[in-house]
């Protein structure tokens, strides 16, 4: 009996083995549950964005295998990353990128980035960020904000989400475009910005788009200008900090990532497996349209080349904040 | 506003059979999820979440409103029966639950808190949809400045926390103020006394912590105490357990402080369910007439606190939904929910989307009638737990205590955190300290260093500006006066007698 079993389970075995091996080679992966890391807690963007994608795998049933989400938080993402570094040559584990996979080895907090210690497979959204102030504040426009922030050097409030963050940067990169100065003021999270914003503790704030849009539609808050190199498709009445004589260029980019040394087959199925993803109705109404961002979908070469141009501007704007020493 | 007809608009919605069951669920798992000492709301909340997307939005949000509600009463169940707080907002419930529990009145804890809950939601639910817009805009007068004045007032109340001896209790809250500097500082970014421990950078996680002081503590102290074979003696019928009318009368003061306080609290942005209960039960203290009684197991010390977390969920909704800013955790992944789902959250989701705020509005009354239904029917199941032996029910706890710490981040680090402060607990049970103090200065501390230091930025007059804006003025004041007060009586009353005063 127990004979029988083991034989019937051992031919069992080699008839999948075979009917997988026979589906065709390139699909050997994922050939085993695939760990999606999110370093960041529940509800924040990249755990909606990793959601997301996994969600449309499976509907679509694009994946053999299953895909397993888990958020591994703390130390502004260090921990998720570093857990996805020390995962080396694994082609199961991915992780949702922020500008951090970029960053974090500059501020020390990650020991690798994009081109040593993690293969990047897809930037699939850009977040713009832009000047948001309420609609009791006296400044109208981009130039009263700043005109207001010359006559009173040093005076003016602007909030943003936490230090040496991207809204740290922006606010940096601002004064030194505008060659203004005003005190940036952290908070927790983009909700407390905005709850500071609408009750008038601050003057202004950095805030992405998906922030602002409640208090826009209810012509409640203005957004003065957008760190873009165009207007917005969905908002083209906000100038761009460059047309009003302010140049400087600032975003936030979303994406996927591996670790290093990732098995080349893999990296194709999951460049494949994101097209298809990035091409879907879904995505582009509930995720790219609803959080007001720029679809994108580079992968390979052209995503190394836009993290390695981000590089620069982070080493130059975190030496600048006195985070990084020269 | 055709107000009821809005509300018969809501109920119409809720109260189709789909719905109905939507709120069941809600609540089952939300009562599980609380009971799990890690795996608050905001987990819970997010877990759940990928389940509704198939669903209609109004379906979805009652269940997670049905869901944010059950935790907050899920939470209390370990708190009285183990001393382990199942979630943050729990944490005080603890002090007076399980002293009840000791003395043989889990049941009556834990239906005064159902029914502390009941009112509290139902209450909160009535302010939510006749006072939202007003609350709103309270609640964005509340700057830095005020918030940080309101956690100073929170502060000072940690003697009433700490028992007989308001030396032990600062020192208490000293070392909480200390172990929440940890982390990185959110104003410059350096990382503070993090040792170079990546899973220190986010700061100490108060929840591991209270785990251990609480739950595995009292294992530790009650393993000392060998002939302590049953912790509950005498009879578990349903009529022994529930409170009585009684209790009921007695304790009504004390739901609708904490009523009035959690829901106060609730709105304001970054303060929250947990802050809420604190509060809740130092005023409760202060203003009873016996306070020598709380800590011993008191039943006003759950009701009001437990009333409190229920009404400060309920009116976290308020900034969610009128104003599209979420006030807490939960929130806002409720809110990335409601995103999803396509709805825009924000002034002008009661004219856009009447029917989905109506039927969640609807829907908060069946889940309070629902979860007091449930608890009162679960309550003499879960007293029956306590009868299990000491010797089989102290491992149990351990296993409960370590499994809540991982599941709270999937970190081993937060486990050896609960083990530490479970040693820490012991100790400081057994020299007379405080462990509510370190916990209370542990959640507000954050918050209060962040809203002083930004109101410093802000500020062009230093620290005056906590003097110069109205509401931060009043509670900075009665801040002082709360700390001021008792020493100059103290020194007084020491003049009189010519003798230096007791410590």
């Amino acid at each position: 009996m127990s004979k029988l079993r083991l034989l019937s389970a051992s031919v069992a075995s080699v008839a999948l083995l075979l009917a997988s091996a026979g589906t065709a080679f390139s699909q050997a992966y994922p050939n085993k549950t695939v760990e999606v890391v999110v370093p960041y807690a529940p509800g924040g963007g990249t755990d909606n964005l990793m959601r997301m994608i996994t969600g449309i795998i499976d509907e679509n049933k694009w994946s053999p295998q299953p895909m397993n989400v888990n958020n591994r938080a703390g130390g502004s993402g260090a921990i998720g990353f570093n857990y996805l570094i020390n995962k080396k040559g694994d082609s199961h584990v991915v992780a949702g990128a922020t500008p951090m996979i970029v960053s974090g080895k500059i501020e020390g907090r990650l020991p690798g980035n994009h081109r040593d210690a993690m293969t990047i497979l897809m930037i699939v959204a850009i977040d713009e960020l832009m000047l948001s102030v309420r609609n009791e504040s006296p400044y109208k426009t981009i130039d009263d904000f700043v005109k207001a922030a010359r006559a009173r050097p040093g005076q003016l409030t602007v909030g943003g989400t936490a230090t040496n963050t991207e809204d740290h940067i922006f606010s940096y990169l601002f004064q030194q475009a505008a060659k203004i100065q005003f005190k940036y003021v952290p908070f927790n999270s983009g909700g407390e910005v905005t709850a500071a914003l609408m009750g008038g503790h601050i003057d202004a704030a950095v805030e992405n788009p998906n922030e602002i849009v409640a208090q826009i539609e209810a012509k409640k808050a203005t957004n003065l200008a957008v760190a873009a190199r165009k207007r917005l498709a969905d908002a083209p009445e906000v100038p761009t900090f460059a047309e009003k004589g302010y140049e400087f260029y600032w975003e936030q980019m979303r994406g996927v990532v591996g670790p290093a040394n990732m098995d080349p087959a893999a990296v194709k199925w999951w460049q494949d497996t994101l097209k298809k993803v990035v091409a879907t109705e879904k995505w582009k109404i509930q995720y790219i349209k609803r959080n007001l961002l720029t679809p994108t979908d580079w992968t390979g070469a052209e995503a190394n080349k836009y993290l390695d141009s981000l590089h620069g501007k982070y080493e130059q704007a975190l030496i600048g904040l006195g985070a990084v020493k020269k | 506003m055709d107000f009821l007809g809005n509300l018969a608009l809501g109920f119409s919605v809720a109260l189709t059979p789909f719905n109905i069951l939507m709120a069941v669920c809600g609540v089952t798992v939300g009562i599980l999820i609380g009971a799990l000492p890690g795996i608050g709301p905001p987990s819970g909340v997010a877990m759940l979440l990928p389940l509704t997307f198939g669903m209609d939005p109004t379906s979805g949000i009652i269940m997670l409103a049905a869901l944010y509600a059950g935790t907050m009463y899920g939470g209390t169940i370990t708190a009285v029966l183990i001393n382990t707080p199942g979630e943050s907002a729990s944490v005080v419930t603890c002090l007076d639950g399980y002293q009840m529990a000791l003395k043989g009145e889990a049941g009556k804890a834990l239906g005064i808190a159902a029914i502390g809950s009941f009112i509290a939601g139902t209450v909160g639910v009535v302010l939510l949809m006749l006072v939202s817009p007003a609350l709103a805009k309270w609640s964005l007068s509340f700057g830095p400045p005020e918030t940080f004045a309101l956690m100073l007032l929170g502060l000072t109340t940690v003697t009433l926390l700490a028992g007989d001896d308001p030396l032990k209790g600062y020192i208490s809250m000293m070392v909480g103020l200390m172990l929440a500097m940890v982390g990185y500082d959110i104003i410059s970014g350096d990382a503070r006394y993090g040792l170079g421990v990546p899973e220190m950078m986010d700061g100490i996680d108060f929840l591991p912590v209270a785990i251990g002081l609480f739950g595995l503590g009292e294992v530790l102290v009650g393993a000392e105490e060998s002939s302590k074979a049953q912790m509950v003696k005498g009879k578990l019928g349903i009529r022994e357990v529930l409170p009585r009318w009684a209790d009921i009368i007695r304790t009504k003061w004390a739901i609708f402080r904490g009523t009035v306080m959690g829901f106060a609290v609730g709105v304001l942005p970054g303060a929250g369910p947990t802050v809420a209960s604190f509060l809740a039960y130092t005023v409760e203290k202060k203003v009873s007439d016996h306070p020598e009684k709380f800590g011993k197991g008191a039943i006003e010390g759950v009701a009001a606190p437990e009333s409190a977390n229920n009404a400060a969920a309920t009116a976290a909704m308020v900034p969610m939904l009128t104003l599209g800013i979420p006030g807490s955790a939960t929130t806002a992944i409720m809110l990335g929910g409601l995103m999803m789902w396509g709805l825009r959250p924000g002034p002008m989701l009661f004219e856009k989307n009447p029917q989905f705020v109506w039927g969640l509005i609807a829907s908060q009354y069946i889940a309070n009638v629902l979860l007091l239904v449930m608890s009162t029917l679960a309550i003499p199941l879960f007293v029956r737990a306590l009868r299990i032996p000491y010797s089989i029910l102290m491992p149990l706890i351990i296993v409960f205590c370590v499994t809540g710490a991982y599941s709270l981040k999937n970190s081993l680090f937060d486990v050896g955190s609960m083990l530490v402060f479970g040693v820490v607990g012991y100790l400081m049970k057994k020299l007379g300290y405080s462990p509510a103090a370190l916990v209370l200065a542990l959640v507000l501390g954050p918050l209060a260093e962040r809203a002083l230091r930004q109101s410093l930025i802000i500020s062009d007059s230093g620290l005056g500006i906590l003097f110069l804006r109205p509401i931060s003025a009043v509670l900075t004041v009665a801040a002082l006066l709360a700390v001021a007060v008792p020493v100059v009586r103290a020194l007084l009353a020491s003049s009189r007698r010519r003798a230096p005063a007791g410590n």
